[in-house]
């Protein structure tokens, strides 16, 4: 982490640097949030208050319900994290044992399996998505589920190719060799290479699958009311667009600017783990 | 190439009986009764009965599949629970909206990306590669939906220039259009700038300009032909995004297309409904990769004899 952090100083990789800082005021507001307000305050309707201008007892004023939005974007971030942050470690787990798997053993089972995640992901993840929600019906846990199985199969591919040829290296024959079983080849001396994809792949992922979930709450098939979530905020007071931009204007903003710094510092990950792929290199 | 062609156009038919099971499977193991939820809550026991043999809910899976298998063939793809309206009107119905969508889209993203992905690539490290770069990072991380908001609350509330929601006149397609295809408009710039500085740096590029060739012209003409196959390719992959981005897009706009239709299907559970939007979407995005693939073999003759 400090290593990182001193690189994109020294490279003067500013947006990256201002991304982590970004993220780290999210995680703290998504942790600490009922320090900051109780779930009360972020869902209990109090009409007198309704679509209230911003003011010193309602910083961002309030919603169409007289919520105040500051509670609701700051429990917001902790749903959009938990959806996002367990989906993606649920996938990536996932991915690395099919991929891995995949990669280590090549036959008629792996290959069957490889060519049906190559036929899933021919699909757009959010039609995925939304079949399974139709399966499991809306709500946080199947959000959730949906995201984590319709990443599943990229990871899978994204971690067979590295294994293919990994587990051809000398210093892996030289272990089967020394009588290395196949779990401890895969786990000691594959997998731990793949670190770095890991969490340039993860950080990605995080951007696409906070995306994905808002998309999904937005149609009404993610958190139910009254659960705060950013996509839903911007649905369900959307017809107040036009009066009091605010009630949309700010969850819209909280989850573009908190994508936006994920893939910044993505793009930070990626440049750190392999400073030749820059993509501001040129020729 | 007319023997690969014949080959892609017969794999067809396996892959589409691959994706209508895995689709009947995976909307087969909803939890609850489809009957009872079609008929209502307050339904009597003989109703939700009749529901179910009308519709064959009482037959064994591997039959209902069958049967369900024997219908599209014949280009039935059931009734709606709810509107009791044969499904394949309903599609019909909406499908043009939807590829309308989603067509220019594609166009828009693929003109406007290429664009200013080829202008980025003449000039590296310039002022208009880093704005095309920046632009491009911007356009990843918007959410789809708020974007479309804002650029109603632009350009409908406050300029009163254009149409809000709805569909007709041309007018009513440009903000949808926009919404839908600024994403790939990043996406786009940032492969076409890459595979162009790839290409810009090959042998034949530096020939080209050594005899004297105008440079724009060694560009557009010499350079670009060979970064198309990369993006062709990519062509079948966002197309398929852009469906799926079309569903969100028409929530904002209020076009009435397919997306729309199948997500009041799903939170209505109707089905048989979402079940034929699903495939729909499903078989046009094989067509589409298949022209695509096609597409990608006239460009590099390699691939077919490959």
């Amino acid at each position: 982490m400090i290593a990182f952090l001193r690189f994109l100083l020294l490279t003067g990789r500013w947006f990256a640097l201002l991304g982590v800082g970004v993220i780290a005021l999210f995680l703290l507001a998504a942790v600490c949030a009922p320090l900051f307000f109780s779930w009360e305050e972020a869902t209990r309707v109090n009409l007198g208050d309704a679509l209230a201008a911003p003011s010193a007892a309602l910083p961002l004023g309030a919603d169409e319900m007289g919520r105040s939005m500051v509670a609701r974007l700051v429990w917001g971030a902790r749903v959009s994290l938990l959806v996002a942050g367990l989906s993606v470690g649920v996938a990536l787990i996932a991915g690395l044992v099919i991929g891995g798997l995949c990669g280590f053993y090549e036959n008629r089972l792996t290959f069957v399996t490889m060519r049906a995640m190559d036929a899933i992901i021919s699909f757009p993840r959010i039609l995925v998505a939304i079949m399974l929600i139709t399966i499991l019906g809306p709500g946080i846990v199947s959000l959730t589920l949906a995201i984590a199985i319709s990443s599943v199969p990229v990871f899978a591919r994204l971690f067979r190719g590295p294994v293919l040829s990994l587990k051809k290296r000398d210093y892996v024959v030289a272990a089967r060799s020394l009588g290395a079983g196949d779990g401890r080849l895969l786990f000691r001396h594959v997998m731990p290479n793949l670190t770095a994809l890991i969490v340039v792949q993860g950080s990605i992922s995080l951007a696409e699958a906070v995306l994905i979930a808002s998309g999904l709450s937005f149609l009404g098939l993610g958190p139910q009311p009254p659960v705060p979530e950013w996509g839903a905020m911007i649905a369900q007071s959307r017809s107040h667009l036009m009066s009091t931009p605010h009630v949309v204007l700010a969850p819209g903003i909280a989850l573009f600017v908190f994508v936006l710094a994920l893939n910044l510092v993505g793009d930070g990950l990626r440049d750190f783990s392999d400073p030749r792929a820059s993509g501001t290199g040129g020729r | 190439m007319l023997d690969y062609i014949a080959y892609r156009v017969a794999v067809l038919i396996p892959t589409l009986l691959a994706v209508s099971l895995a689709v009947f499977l995976v909307l087969h193991l909803v939890p609850g009764d489809p009957a009872r939820n079609a008929a209502g809550p307050d339904a009597a026991e003989e109703d939700i009965e009749l529901i179910r043999e009308q519709f064959g809910l009482d037959q064994p899976l591997w039959r209902q599949y069958g049967i369900y298998l024997g219908n599209i063939v014949r280009g039935d793809l059931g009734e709606s629970f709810r509107t009791r309206r044969p499904v394949l009107d309903e599609i019909v119905r909406r499908m043009p909206a939807t590829l309308e969508l989603a067509g220019f889209a594609m166009l828009f993203a693929v003109v406007v990306g290429v664009a200013l992905g080829v202008v980025a690539s003449m000039r590296p490290n310039s002022a208009i590669d880093s704005a095309v770069n920046g632009l491009s990072a911007l356009g990843i991380s918007a959410p789809v939906f708020f974007l479309g908001l804002l650029l109603m609350l632009l350009f409908s509330a406050r300029l009163q220039w254009l149409p809000p929601s709805g569909r007709g006149t041309m007018a009513h397609l440009v903000l949808p259009t926009i919404t839908l295809g600024l994403p790939y408009v990043a996406t786009f710039a940032r492969v076409a700038r890459s595979t162009m500085l790839d290409v810009l740096s090959e042998d034949y590029i530096r020939t080209a300009r050594a005899k004297g060739l105008v440079w724009r012209r060694v560009v557009w003409r010499h350079a670009l032909i060979n970064a198309a196959v990369p993006l062709v390719t990519l062509l079948g992959v966002y197309f398929g995004r852009l469906l799926g981005g079309a569903v969100i897009v028409e929530t904002i706009f209020a076009w009435p297309g397919l997306g729309r239709l199948m997500v009041d299907g799903i939170i209505q559970r109707d089905i048989n409904l979402v079940q034929g939007c699903i495939l729909f979407f499903a078989t046009a995005i094989v067509l589409v990769n298949l022209v695509v693939d096609l597409l990608y073999s006239v460009l590099d003759p390699r691939i077919a004899r490959g």
